[in-house]
């Protein structure tokens, strides 16, 4: 008991040191502090270190482990809405796309088969369609000049130019598609869907988070929503989240 | 034509593409079908379900996807088809039957069901209903005092018509399916007229959809002969207790009618009566309610001795069939695991069954499709098929599905088990490592994977090691300013060169609009030119002037300027014409003929001038 009075100053310096050293880390808004807070599993704080690093700006990579500590936190709605965002940054990264279809896989988050017109706009990313409508564009120019001061050739010319019509049309459906996928939303927590925008409304069925659905009307607190199985219902605003933030 | 084909190619190709790629969806949507959602009736009370049919217009084969509604249960009761061709024209439907049971009085509406074709998903009206404790029935003042009026329902002499209910057994489990017989006689003798299938009439039993088409035969009985109708069904007990159940059909009798008729005058009654009286008797339409005895039933409740977990509420008896396929995987490749369940039995209550050992197998939820049984032997079937990931490759066979039910034969639950199925796991699961601070070395963007059990997703492609590039908005790559202004230019540099293109071509089939535009710009500069020959000598002068004006009338006339002589000037503008005179002053000079004068060639600059503008 005599002792007791001695320790409690140690102890209570050794708290203080631990909370001056945590607050200090937390405020350390570097990449790789960031990340030891996530191997330590303090995934919540590794979360808040991620944005906090972001301060209101995106990039793919921090996106992209903001989704991995949601993941880990067993948070499969937040986690698709930042592997998305984090795709939309950088399309082309295997890592964003890998991990997103294990937490699909793993939560049963199967999206219903999409029609072969959709499956062919999913080839390329939204920009991979972007420069395509550009490239038929430069395509068709270098054509164009290179004919100048030659004999007209109707045949090679209505070619290139079907050629080059059918890759610009391609490359705007195919941006225009990509591109309203980018404008659906997803949602983050598990709920349901209502016949009507209200508390008591009759249920339409479940909606499990991480789902995508696209917003089409707001009334109060609900949006009216289409879900990937073609199901419309009213959804809580606050259950889903744009992936354009 | 082929000039003009070959020219007009290009647009129409653009406008057949974007035709198809812009009417595609209307032509889907011409292919569309009309759903409806009808519940006879809509008031109804917990004891009596009500019948929802769901009829889909113009297709065959949908997927229906019943919505939840908290204190209602939908048993789906078969399907039937429709086709039928009015006038050349045909058309199908499709009708789904459920049993709506209410668990709750009150007022309940069902929301749209959605139905899924293969082209669009529709859905239905939302449906109001009531269900009321008690079944609806008439009061008894009005049941027992009300008149027989004309038109009335008559209770038909049995010996006319009447239904035979034969149940297979007459006690049964709640949720057991009993097979039953309805076999509706019909005297000979007497026309009928059918107006409905026959209606179950028993508190705590439902029954299957009947078909419109029964089996028809003929049968004697007590010497007489009878038109028999006879369906076969199925009658499943929900609610345990005593009941009796019978079944009412209405039909409506031929009756010939017993008017007297006037006589015609003069025919006085030396006709044979009778027979007149069936040439041109009439006969209406009697009403009637056929009924079978009612049959004394009894349902109990299943014991709950010896119910195994795995129990799920399958009432039958069943066969259980598994296999696997890929049986040679990789960590984290998927099984399909296809377990078939067999034989005869409430297959709307036989859920998947289930893995004995799902440790180190992750498993998803199964999809089921029924197929029915036919008349050659082939017993309802269910089949289960539901996605495995093995995630331990120590793992080396799936272990057995379990499947419980309750036989009604034996009165005792019975559980099924199938054989393991042998399985090859390629490789090792990626072996644990500990958690390590990472270290950030340059062009190193990531890590080695940690693999934390006790983690929801040990399996995740590691943490970025770079922040990477922040950008103020995730825009689309077509909304940002480099590829707005490279597109603006591309349009730009585009619609110029076509532009350049369409002239030159334009110029091209219109050489005589080349022709004039030269001619101008000859004038122009011959006139320019002129204004500063003043300031020759004379033989300059001449030799410069006769040069400009040769090229000009050249131009306009069509020809090499070398081959003008002085005498094409003279016959084609005549012999006073300044310019005739300045080719004359020319050829005299070149000769040493004469010299002209100051004054005279002030005069004759003077005069070529006003008229280089006018010369034709």
């Amino acid at each position: 008991m005599k002792k007791r009075p001695c320790l409690m100053p140690v102890f209570l310096i050794l708290l203080t040191c631990s909370h001056a050293m945590a607050d200090g880390r937390l405020q350390d808004t570097s990449i790789d502090a960031c990340n030891a807070l996530y191997h330590e599993n303090n995934f919540e704080d590794a979360i808040g270190c991620y944005q906090r690093l972001s301060n209101s700006e995106h990039s793919a990579n921090v996106l992209y482990n903001i989704a991995n500590s949601y993941a880990q936190l067993d948070q499969p709605g937040y986690s698709v809405l930042y592997y998305l965002r984090a795709l939309s940054l950088n399309p082309g990264d295997s890592d964003i796309s890998g991990n997103l279809a294990m937490v699909k896989d793993e939560k049963g988050l199967f999206p219903p088969e999409k029609p072969a017109i959709l499956r062919f706009f999913s080839l390329l990313t939204l920009a991979q369609w972007s420069i395509l409508c550009l490239l038929s564009a430069a395509g068709y120019l270098v054509f164009a000049c290179t004919r100048l001061s030659r004999p007209k050739n109707m045949v090679l010319e209505t070619f290139v130019l079907l050629l080059c019509t059918i890759l610009l049309a391609a490359g705007v459906f195919g941006a225009g598609t990509r591109y309203r996928e980018w404008q659906q939303a997803v949602v983050v927590k598990d709920s349901r869907l209502l016949v009507s925008p209200f508390e008591n409304g009759a249920s339409l069925g479940s909606i499990d988070q991480g789902s995508l659905v696209s917003p089409h009307k707001e009334h109060g607190d609900y949006w009216y929503v289409t879900d990937e199985r073609g199901r419309k219902g009213w959804l809580k605003a606050e259950t889903f989240e744009s992936i354009l933030p | 034509m082929m000039r003009f084909f070959f020219k007009t190619l290009p647009l129409y190709s653009l406008i057949s593409i974007l035709s198809l790629l812009l009417f595609q969806p209307t032509a889907l949507r011409a292919e569309e079908s009309t759903v409806s959602a009808v519940l006879t009736p809509e008031t109804f009370s917990t004891q009596q379900p009500s019948r929802l049919a769901i009829t889909i217009a113009g297709r065959q084969d949908a997927q229906i996807t019943m919505p939840e509604v908290e204190g209602l249960i939908f048993h789906r009761r078969g399907q039937s088809s429709q086709f039928q061709m009015i006038n050349g024209t045909s058309s199908s439907s499709v009708t789904y039957t459920y049993l709506v049971q209410a668990t709750e009085p009150g007022t309940y509406t069902i929301p749209p069901i959605t139905v899924s074709t293969k082209s669009a998903t529709q859905r239905t009206q939302p449906i109001s209903c009531t269900v009321t404790d008690t079944p609806p029935t008439l009061p008894q003042n009005q049941r027992s005092q009300a008149p027989p009026a004309s038109g009335a329902v008559a209770e038909p002499d049995e010996a006319v018509a009447f239904i035979s209910l034969i149940p297979e057994k007459e006690r049964s489990y709640v949720g057991e399916l009993i097979p039953t017989t309805i076999k509706a006689y019909f005297y000979q003798g007497v026309k009928f007229k059918f107006n409905a299938l026959p209606v179950l009439k028993g508190d705590g039993f439902l029954m299957d959809a009947l078909g419109n088409e029964p089996r028809q035969h003929q049968e004697s009985r007590d010497g007489k002969q009878y038109l028999v109708l006879v369906w076969d069904t199925v009658l499943t007990g929900i609610k345990e207790g005593q009941t009796e159940v019978t079944m009412e059909m209405d039909v409506s009798m031929l009756v010939r009618s017993r008017q007297q008729k006037p006589r015609l005058p003069g025919f006085g009654g030396g006709l044979q009566d009778d027979f007149f009286d069936d040439f041109f008797g009439t006969y209406e339409n009697q009403p009637i309610k056929v009924t079978a005895s009612p049959i004394s039933m009894k349902v109990i409740g299943l014991p709950e001795e010896g119910r195994p977990d795995s129990f799920s509420g399958a009432i039958g008896t069943f066969h259980l069939a598994v296999e696997a396929q890929p049986t040679a995987i990789a960590p984290g490749d998927p099984v399909t695991l296809t377990m078939s369940l067999s034989g005869n039995g409430n297959f709307d209550n036989v859920s998947a069954p289930l893995l004995s050992d799902t440790e180190g197998i992750k498993t998803y939820t199964p999809n089921s499709s029924f197929y029915p049984g036919n008349q050659e032997g082939e017993k309802d079937r269910k089949v289960f098929e539901q996605a495995l990931v093995i995630t331990d490759a120590k793992i080396q066979q799936i272990p057995p599905a379990v499947f419980s039910y309750f036989d009604p034969l034996r009165e005792q639950y019975q559980t099924l088990f199938s054989d393991p199925i042998q399985i090859q796991v390629s490789g090792t699961t990626p072996a644990a490592s500990q958690t390590t601070t990472p270290n950030t070395s340059p062009g190193q963007d990531r890590e080695t994977p940690p693999s934390d059990p006790g983690l929801p997703f040990a399996g995740l492609a590691p943490v970025k090691l770079t922040a990477g590039q922040f950008t103020s908005t995730i825009r689309p790559l077509f909304k940002k300013p480099l590829f707005l202004f490279t597109a603006a230019l591309l349009l730009v540099a585009t619609a110029g060169v076509t532009g350049y293109r369409v002239r030159s071509h334009f110029l091209a089939r219109n050489p005589e609009i080349v022709r004039l535009k030269r001619i101008e710009r000859q004038r122009a500069s011959c006139i320019r030119s002129f204004g500063d020959l003043t300031s020759l000598d004379q033989a300059a002068y001449l030799s410069s002037a006769q040069q400009q004006t040769r090229n000009l009338l050249a131009l306009l006339w069509g020809c090499e300027a070398a081959s003008i002589t002085t005498a094409d000037v003279k016959n084609r503008l005549g012999g006073d014409h300044p310019v005739t005179r300045l080719f004359i002053h020319c050829d005299n000079a070149s000769y040493g003929a004469s010299e002209l004068k100051e004054a005279e060639r002030d005069r004759l600059h003077k005069e070529i001038s006003e008229i280089l503008g006018e010369l034709t």
